[in-house]
C-alpha cells in the first residue's frame, strides 16, 4: 500500500504484489497481513530475526505453502500459487535456503531439471544441455565446476552456485534469493552481485534475503523489515540505516536489560565438567572450543543454522564419522559415535523434535518417563508397577506436567507438556551434562517459563547445561554465558550482564565479512544434513 | 572422485554381474558342456528372460523410490488371461497380446493411483493389490490349464541358429520401450523423484504423475513377461508368477539398483536376472534336492538384498539412518 504510493510518481507497475498475506500453522500466526510490492529492475531485501516470517513469505511466493488469506498479484492476475510448478510457470524462480538439488544427478542435469532441451520433443539433448549449463555457470564465475559431477559430491559453496544457476536457467521475471551467500566466498559473492546487477538492468526483479547487512547495504534498492510475522518497517532507496534496522527487527526488546532478579553465577573454580577443544565437522562447524563448569548454563547463540545445533548433535554422537577434535567429560575422553556412547558418558539430550527424536507418542506418559531408567524400577527380573508409578508421580509433580493421568498416551498432551515428559525422562538419573537443543520450539510462554525453571534447577544442583534456541531472546533470560556462532565458528563470547539480545546480534553482525566456507572439501548428500532438511518447517514460532 | 572412478562406481553392479555371469556359465559348462551348444544357450536364455523383464519393471518402480510387490501376481493374472483366451490365427493372437498389455498397464495404473494419489505406502499398497490380481487369476483359471497356439509359442521360444528368439524379444522390448523412456524427460524425472522427492517438488516436477508412470511401466513389463511364460509353457498356471516378486527385487539390487531410489542402470538389472536365474537353475541341474532349493534360494536372496544395506551403512549421521 505504502509501497505503491511511493512509486505512483514513477507510474511503474509492480511486477508482483503480495497483498495481505496471512499464514497460520496450528495456533501460531507466521505471517499477518503482509504487503510487498516488487517493481521491475529492483532488488528488494527482506530482513528479520528468526521466526519473523521471511521464510514463510518466500515459501508462499514460491508456491510451497498456500496463504490462509491474501493474494499474490502477478502480471495483472490475482491469485496465489497452488504448487511450486505454478510459481515457476508464472516467472518466479527461487534459490532455496535448503537447496532443491538432486545429489545423484550431475551438475548439468540439476541446472536444467524440468527444462531439459529435447530433440524432436522426445529425447534429452545432452549436448545442448551441457552447453547451456556451462554458460550459466560461467556467468556466475564458476566455470571450473565440472558439469558431469554428481551434485552430491560438490562442496556446499559450489552446490549453492549450482542452485543459483538452476534458478537463473528458468529466466525468471522475479528471482527470489533466500540466503544465497551463506556458503560463498567473497569473490563468489561479488559474482552474484554482478549477476543481480545484470538482471536488474534487464528489468527483472529480485527478492534478496541475507543476514549480512553489508551485502544488503550494497545491493538492495529497498529493504522491508519483518518481525513476528508482520511488516514493521521499510527503507526507500538510499535511506537504509543499520541501527534503525536492528531496532525494527528487535522491536521492544531493543535496549531491554537483563532481568535483574536473576543472580549471575560466578564461574566456579571447580574443574570443567565438559571440555571441547577444536571440534571440527567438515561442512558444519570448525575449531569449536568450549568449557562448561558445573552449575553453568552455557548458550550457543547466533541466528539459526550457524552450526550450533550440529555441535550439539555431534556431542551426542549423532554423526558417525568426520568429527575431529577433543571432547572430555569429567576428565574422561569421549569419542561419541552413537547416542548410546554419549549417554553412557553422562550426556542427556533434549531435542527440538519430540516426535521423531525424543518421545514415543503412542506410549503412555509413564512408559516414556521410565524408558531410560528401567533398572531403577525393577523388582527382580520384572518391572514393578509400584516403583514405576512412585518415580513417575514424583516427576510429574516436580515438573508440573499437566496430564489427565500418567497412563494417557504422550501424543495426547500439549506440546509444552510433551517436552516436559521428555525432560522428565532424563531426570530419572542425574546426568553431569544436559543438552537442551531448541527445547521451546512450539511451546507456549507458560510452559517455557516452567522449563526454564527446571533448567536453572538442574544447574543449581551441579549439572552443566548446554543450551541452544532459535529464539535469541531466550539466551539473556537463561544463560550465564553465551558463545556466538556465525558460519560454523565461534565469533565471540558474552558473560553475565553482557548477555543481551542486542549484544548477541551486534557480535553476530559485526563485519569481518563472509568467512570462508566451512570444510569445503567434504562430500555429502543434502538429504543427510540434519538441521537443514526440507522437512524442517522453520520460522513458525 | 575422478571421472573414471565415477563411471566405474555407477556401473559396478553391471560389471560385477557380467563377471559373475562368465564365471557361473564357465562352472556350469565344466559340469555340463552341452550348455554351450545352441540348445543350451537357448534354454539358459529362456529361463532368464521372464525374470529379466520383471526386473526391468521392478527397476522402474525402485528408481522412483517405490516398491512393487504385485509384479508376480500381475504376471500370473496376464498369464492366465492369455492361456484361456488365445486362439490360433493372427487375429486370435494379436488381440490377446494387445489386451494383455493393456491389462498390465491397467494393473500398474491401479498401483500407481493408490500409491501416488492415495498416499498409501508402496509396500502395503502393492501387497494388497497382489491379492486382488492373484485372486482374479484364480477366478479365470482355478488350476493349471488353458492352451497357447503353437504359432505364438514357437515365435517366442524358438531360435535362429545360436540366437534364441527370447533374447531378441528382451532386447526388442528394452530397446523400443525402456531405453527411450530412460533417456527421455520421463526417465530423468523418475530418477530425480527417487533421488530427492522434496527437491523434485520444489523444482516443479509432476511428482504424482511420475510415480504413476513408473508403476504403469512395471505393469507393462510384467505383462510382457507373462506372455513369454505362456509361450514357454504353452499353458496357463495360477501359481506361475509367485517367485518373480522377490526374485525381480533381488535381480535389480544385484544389478546395482538402490532400494532407496534414484540410482540404477538399464543393463544392470538384466544382467542381474541372468546371474540369479542361472544360479537357481543350476541348483536343479546339479541334483540339489528340491527341499534344499528353497532354502538356498532364500539364502541367496537375503545376501543379495543385504547388499542394498551396505550403502546405508555409509551414511554420515544417525539421523540420516533414522529417516530411511
Amino acid at each position: 500500500m505504502a509501497d505503491e504510493e511511493a512509486h505512483s510518481a514513477t507510474a511503474a507497475k509492480p511486477l508482483l504484489a503480495a497483498v495481505g498475506l496471512t499464514k497460520r500453522f496450528g495456533g501460531v500466526t507466521a505471517l499477518r497481513g503482509v504487503d510487498l510490492s516488487l517493481f521491475p529492475g529492483e532488488v528488494h531485501a527482506l530482513l528479520g530475526a528468526n521466526g519473523a516470517g521471511k521464510s514463510t513469505l518466500v515459501k508462499i511466493l514460491a508456491g510451497v505453502e498456500q496463504p490462509d488469506a491474501g493474494e499474490v498479484r502477478i502480471a495483472g492476475g490475482s491469485t496465489y500459487f497452488a504448487t511450486p510448478h505454478a510459481a515457476l510457470a508464472a516467472g518466479l524462480a527461487t534459490v532455496h535456503q535448503e537447496l532443491s538439488l538432486f545429489p545423484s544427478l550431475s551438475v548439468a542435469e540439476n541446472i536444467l531439471i524440468g527444462r531439459e532441451p529435447r530433440r524432436l520433443g522426445l529425447w534429452i539433448d545432452r549436448r545442448t544441455m551441457r552447453r547451456r549449463g556451462a554458460e550459466l555457470l560461467k556467468s556466475l564465475g564458476a566455470a571450473d565446476i565440472d558439469l558431469d559431477t554428481p551434485v552430491g559430491e560438490l562442496p556446499l559453496a559450489q552446490a549453492q552456485l549450482v542452485e543459483i544457476a538452476k534458478a537463473l536457467s528458468a529466466e525468471p521475471l522475479v528471482l527470489i534469493l533466500d540466503e544465497p551467500t551463506s556458503a560463498l566466498s567473497i569473490a563468489e559473492v561479488e559474482r552474484l552481485i554482478a549477476v543481480t546487477e545484470r538482471l536488474r538492468a534487464q528489468g527483472r526483479a529480485i527478492i534478496f534475503i541475507s543476514h549480512r547487512l553489508g551485502e544488503i547495504e550494497r545491493i538492495a534498492d529497498r529493504v522491508s523489515i519483518l518481525r513476528s510475522g508482520e511488516k514493521v518497517g521499510k527503507f526507500e532507496p538510499g535511506a537504509f540505516r543499520r541501527d534503525r534496522a536492528l531496532q525494527l527487527m528487535l522491536g521492544e526488546n531493543w535496549q531491554e536489560a537483563r532481568p535483574p532478579e536473576r543472580c549471575v553465577q560466578e564461574r566456579q573454580a571447580a574443574p570443567s565438567i565438559l571440555t571441547v577443544e577444536n571440534l571440527t565437522l567438515p561442512r558444519h562447524f570448525s575449531a569449536v572450543s568450549l568449557d562448561l563448569a558445573p552449575g553453568e548454563v552455557l548458550g550457543l547463540a547466533g541466528l539459526e543454522g550457524q552450526g550450533q545445533k550440529e555441535v550439539l548433535f555431534a556431542l551426542f554422537g549423532l554423526f558417525r564419522r568426520g568429527l575431529e577434535g577433543k571432547i572430555e567429560i569429567a576428565g574422561r575422553r569421549l569419542h561419541p559415535r552413537s547416542p548410546h556412547q554419549a549417554i553412557a558418558a553422562g550426556l542427556a539430550f533434549i531435542p527440538d523434535d519430540r516426535k521423531s527424536l525424543g518421545g514415543f507418542l503412542g506410549l503412555s506418559v509413564t512408559q516414556n518417563i521410565v524408558i531410560a531408567a528401567l533398572d531403577l524400577v525393577r523388582s527382580g527380573p520384572l518391572l514393578s508397577p509400584v516403583a514405576e508409578s512412585a518415580l513417575v508421580e514424583e516427576l510429574i509433580h516436580r515438573l508440573d506436567i499437566r496430564c489427565a493421568s500418567a497412563d494417557v498416551p504422550l501424543g495426547s498432551l500439549s506440546g509444552g507438556n510433551q517436552q516436559k515428559v521428555v525432560v522428565a525422562k532424563w531426570l530419572t538419573r542425574r546426568a553431569p551434562v544436559y543438552i537442551f537443543c531448541d527445547p521451546t520450539r512450539g511451546v507456549d510462554a507458560g510452559a517455557r517459563a516452567g522449563l526454564f525453571a527446571v533448567i536453572r534447577e538442574l544447574a543449581a544442583a551441579g549439572s552443566g547445561v548446554l543450551f541452544y534456541s532459535t529464539d535469541i531472546s531466550e539466551f539473556p533470560a537463561l544463560c550465564d554465558r553465551v558463545l556466538v556462532f556465525r558460519e560454523g565458528r565461534i565469533v565471540g563470547t558474552l558473560a553475565g550482564a553482557a548477555v543481551t539480545e542486542p549484544t548477541i546480534l551486534d557480535l553476530f553482525f559485526r563485519e569481518p565479512g563472509p568467512g570462508a566456507p566451512v570444510g569445503a572439501r567434504h562430500k555429502k548428500e543434502w538429504g543427510d544434513q540434519p538441521g537443514s532438511g526440507a522437512e524442517h518447517v522453520e520460522h513458525h514460532e | 572422485m575422478n571421472k573414471s572412478r565415477r563411471v566405474l562406481d555407477k556401473h559396478a553392479g553391471s560389471l560385477s554381474c557380467a563377471l559373475g555371469l562368465v564365471v557361473i556359465i564357465g562352472l556350469y559348462a565344466l559340469r555340463q558342456p552341452l550348455i554351450l551348444s545352441p540348445f543350451g544357450i537357448a534354454s539358459l536364455a529362456n529361463v532368464s528372460v521372464a525374470l529379466a523383464l520383471a526386473a526391468v519393471g521392478q527397476t522402474a518402480v525402485l528408481l522412483v523410490a517405490g516398491l512393487d510387490l504385485s509384479i508376480g501376481a500381475e504376471i500370473t493374472l496376464v498369464n492366465c488371461f492369455a492361456a484361456t483366451t488365445m486362439s490360433a490365427g493372427a487375429f486370435g493372437i494379436a488381440w490377446v497380446v494387445a489386451a494383455s498389455l493393456l491389462i498390465g498397464l491397467a494393473m500398474g495404473f491401479l498401483n500407481g493411483v493408490v500409491v501416488a494419489y492415495g498416499r498409501v505406502e508402496p509396500l502395503i499398497a502393492t501387497f494388497c493389490t497382489s491379492f486382488i490380481f492373484a485372486g482374479a487369476a484364480l477366478i479365470i483359471l482355478p488350476r493349471p490349464g488353458g492352451s497357447i497356439p503353437d504359432g505364438f509359442a514357437g515365435a517366442l521360444t524358438g531360435s535362429w541358429g545360436p540366437l534364441p528368439f527370447s533374447l531378441v524379444l528382451l532386447a526388442g522390448v528394452v530397446a523400443l520401450v525402456w531405453l527411450p523412456v530412460f533417456t527421455s524427460r520421463l526417465g530423468r524425472y523418475i530418477v530425480a523423484v527417487g533421488d530427492d522427492a522434496s527437491s523434485a517438488r520444489l523444482s516443479g516436477l509432476p511428482l504424482q504423475r511420475v510415480e504413476l508412470a513408473s508403476y504403469m511401466l512395471a505393469g507393462f513389463f510384467a505383462a510382457v513377461a507373462a506372455l513369454f511364460l505362456a509361450a514357454e509353457t504353452t499353458s496357463g498356471d495360477p501359481s506361475i508368477g509367485g517367485i518373480y516378486t522377490l526374485n525381480s527385487l533381488a535381480a535389480a539390487v544385484l544389478g546395482g539398483v538402490a532400494l532407496t531410489g534414484g540410482r540404477g542402470t538399464v543393463l544392470g538389472p538384466i544382467l542381474g536376472s541372468f546371474v540369479l536365474s542361472i544360479i537357481l537353475n543350476a541348483l536343479g541341474v546339479f541334483n540339489v534336492s528340491a527341499f534344499w532349493q528353497d532354502f538356498i534360494e532364500g539364502l541367496v536372496l537375503m545376501v543379495v538384498l543385504g547388499l542394498g544395506g551396505l550403502r546405508v551403512l555409509r551414511a554420515d549421521s544417525w539421523l540420516a539412518l533414522l529417516r530411511q
